[in-house]
């Protein structure tokens, strides 16, 4: 991404006033290299604090007072405006920075091609919002006080520059991502578990062990129950038999026996008829009671008016208010679609709704008759019918067996106690079996669900490792390459002297930096910074105020040679006349480099463009 | 590509079988473009899975 500077506007500003820089070599591109002849007091220093504030957003911070300040020594004006016209990818933007004295207040505004006229805030293209930090902007808007910065041992900016030219943040961006593809994907998939880790899978997996522990432990009761019913049963039986047996030995008796015995049967399958068809009739609680029945009536009228589920019935009325026709066949008209779409809303509810409209058809319908009394009636006839076929066979079987009939039916009501409390035992093991096995299928879900959040998780975490890794050997190599660079430059523009930097580990460290003059820290600034800048993903304007005030003659050669070098895309330089001599004049006659000069008079503030004003800017002040 | 950063992609995914290479390779550079999507991330999380074993830790 390509961003330079067109120039910038200021009115009613302090020191500046109004004034116009035009950067522009033609309407589309600016000079590469521009110098600006400002003097001492004539507003060099708010021209590079209005550029960092426009360009960071860090007016937005500035309190009342600060944003007075601004405001022109005698001047009574209510507003100060500041409009920075830059090209980003070739696409021209107007950054306006407004100060209201009044308020004290700042307002940022922007125009650009895309947005049509001018709207509030700072309309960047949002990757150069996130990159255009205070710390950063002050790397390319230069200021005497980021030479301190970056010796400093206790800023991280270096690295932080590092990162963001470089794009190395979209890898830390890149790994939050796979933090939410595996959330996402974790609720889509409705998974509930709690477990992350390989010790959250464990203790699903123990859960599930304890589960299918107990599940066939309640299996082996009841099947140990279920064959000592069995083993009753058959004792039962045998009782039965032994009965039957002895009342045989009269024929006519046998054969009522018999009889009794058939009749029972068809009395059992109508009981298990009767029986069946009360249940069913019972199921519906307005057949069950009157009172039941009255109670739902009132219920039914109580409830509100029926409303459509909102996801299957919202497309009806859209359709429906695009008609020509009513459903009820009468023409539509504006007025009655707008009406359909604006009550639409008082005809939909959520979804749920679905389960109450069903619940209150199916109250409203419900009605009572005599059908679960006459069920209950003929059920009750044939219980009473066959407990006298019982009554008749055990007086046949007693008048029959005597003493030993006695006995065996002794035996057989001991039996019958004892399978009844079997079959209570039965009942409740079988239960225990049924809510153990959906422990089991619950706790094997839940061990399937966390064994598949955590092979993701590990996964992820693999991933973000990858991604971490690449990250860091990223830093460190262009660490490396920049440190390489910068002392490559260094070892040429400071030859009399070994300065060199050792590592940039968060910031520079300089070797043996003690006794290192200020131009040598400058130097050591310039030639970083030009190392860091080459190759990054952003060409970006480097604007630099007094570049070359503590440097000697020589190495401002250097040092002017290196930032000309084509390093930056353009190079903005704020002089003053004592720095022209080496540091300027090497451009003289170029047709890539502008000149221009502010010149305050007794009308305001003029720039003048050319060399002539520029080289004689000296000779104008001395007088 | 710089080319600092691509030898640091290099040595990053060098550890990891050919296709996982390939797949984190492939999603390093488009992410340094910003040039990915969500299911480029999933694509890569489900050839983990297909590629390495599950860390296991012994049930306590």
């Amino acid at each position: 991404m390509k961003i330079t500077l067109t120039g910038w506007k200021c009115r009613n500003i302090r020191g500046l006033r109004n004034i116009d820089i035009n950067l522009r070599r033609t309407p589309d591109s600016p000079y590469p290299i521009t110098f600006i002849m400002m003097p001492n007091g004539q507003g060099k220093t708010t021209t590079m604090k209005l550029l960092h504030a426009t360009l960071s957003g860090s007016a937005e911070h500035w309190s009342a007072e600060q944003v007075r300040e601004y405001r022109p020594v005698g001047s009574t004006a209510d507003l100060g405006s500041f409009d920075l016209s830059l090209l980003i990818n070739g696409v021209s933007y107007v950054l306006t920075l407004r100060l209201d004295y009044r308020s004290g207040t700042v307002a940022y505004l922007t125009s650009s091609p895309a947005r049509g006229g001018q709207e509030p805030g700072r309309g960047l293209p949002s990757e150069l919002l996130r990159v255009f930090s205070e710390q950063f902007v002050r790397r390319f808007i230069f200021d005497g006080e980021l030479v301190g910065n970056i010796l400093n041992s206790t800023r991280r900016d270096a690295e932080d520059a590092l990162r963001y030219l470089y794009k190395l943040d979209r890898l830390s961006d890149l790994r939050s991502t796979v933090d939410a593809v595996i959330e996402a994907e974790q609720s889509a998939s409705q998974n509930d578990t709690d477990a992350k880790t390989a010790k959250g899978l464990s203790r699903n997996r123990n859960a599930r062990d304890r589960a299918r522990d107990i599940h066939n432990q309640n299996l082996i009761d009841l099947s140990k129950k279920q064959s000592e019913l069995g083993d009753t049963d058959n004792k039962i039986q045998d009782a039965h038999r032994r009965l039957t047996e002895l009342a045989r030995q009269d024929e006519a008796a046998s054969r009522r026996l018999e009889e009794l015995a058939n009749a029972r049967k068809q009395i059992d399958k109508g009981i298990e008829r009767g029986a069946t068809s009360l249940l069913n009739l019972l199921r519906d609680p307005a057949l069950a009671s009157p009172t039941v029945h009255t109670r739902l009536s009132e219920l039914a009228a109580s409830m509100e008016r029926l409303k459509l589920p909102e996801n299957t019935s919202r497309q009806f009325f859209v359709e429906l208010a695009e008609a020509d026709e009513c459903v009820c066949g009468r023409p539509l008209g504006d007025s009655e679609r707008q009406a359909i779409r604006e009550r639409a809303e008082g005809y939909l509810a959520n979804d749920e709704y679905g389960v109450v409209n069903s619940i209150k058809l199916a109250v409203a319908r419900a009605q009572h008759d005599e059908s679960v009394l006459v069920a209950s009636l003929r059920l009750k006839e044939s219980i009473v019918e066959r407990r006298l076929n019982t009554n008749e066979e055990d007086r046949i079987l007693a008048q029959q067996g005597g003493e030993a009939y006695q006995k065996l039916q002794d035996e057989l009501r001991d039996l019958q106690t004892e399978q009844s409390l079997l079959r209570s035992e039965e009942t409740v093991l079988r239960q225990r079996v049924e809510d153990s096995a959906r422990d089991l299928l619950d706790a094997e879900r839940k061990l399937q669900q966390a064994t598949e959040t955590v092979r993701l998780v590990q996964c992820g975490n693999l991933l973000k490792a990858v991604i971490a890794e690449a990250e860091e050997r990223a830093l460190h190599n262009l660490k490396q390459e920049i440190m390489n660079k910068t002392n490559e430059k260094l070892a040429h523009i400071i030859r009399l002297e070994e300065i060199r930097i050792d590592d940039i580990s968060g910031y520079l460290l300089i070797h043996e930096r003690s006794g290192i003059s200020m131009g040598q820290a400058l130097a050591t600034a310039y030639s970083y910074l030009a190392s860091l800048f080459f190759g990054a993903a952003f060409e970006l304007p480097f604007v630099v105020d007094s570049p070359a005030g503590a440097l000697d003659l020589e190495v401002r050669r250097e040092v002017a040679s290196m930032l000309a070098s084509g390093l930056f895309s353009q190079l903005v330089l704020l002089v003053i006349s004592s720095e022209r001599d080496g540091l300027a004049t090497p451009f003289y006659g170029r047709d890539d480099t502008l000149f221009l000069t502010v010149i305050q008079n007794e009308a305001g503030v003029d720039t003048v463009s050319g060399i002539e004003a520029f080289n004689s800017f000296q000779s104008v002040q001395s007088v | 590509m710089n080319e600092q950063i691509r030898d640091a992609i290099e040595a990053a995914v060098a550890p990891l079988p050919d296709e996982l290479q390939r797949a984190c390779r492939r999603l390093l550079e488009n992410a340094l473009t910003a040039q990915y999507r969500d299911s480029d991330v999933l694509m890569a999380l489900r050839l983990f899975e297909q590629e390495l074993p599950l860390e296991e830790e012994p049930a306590s």
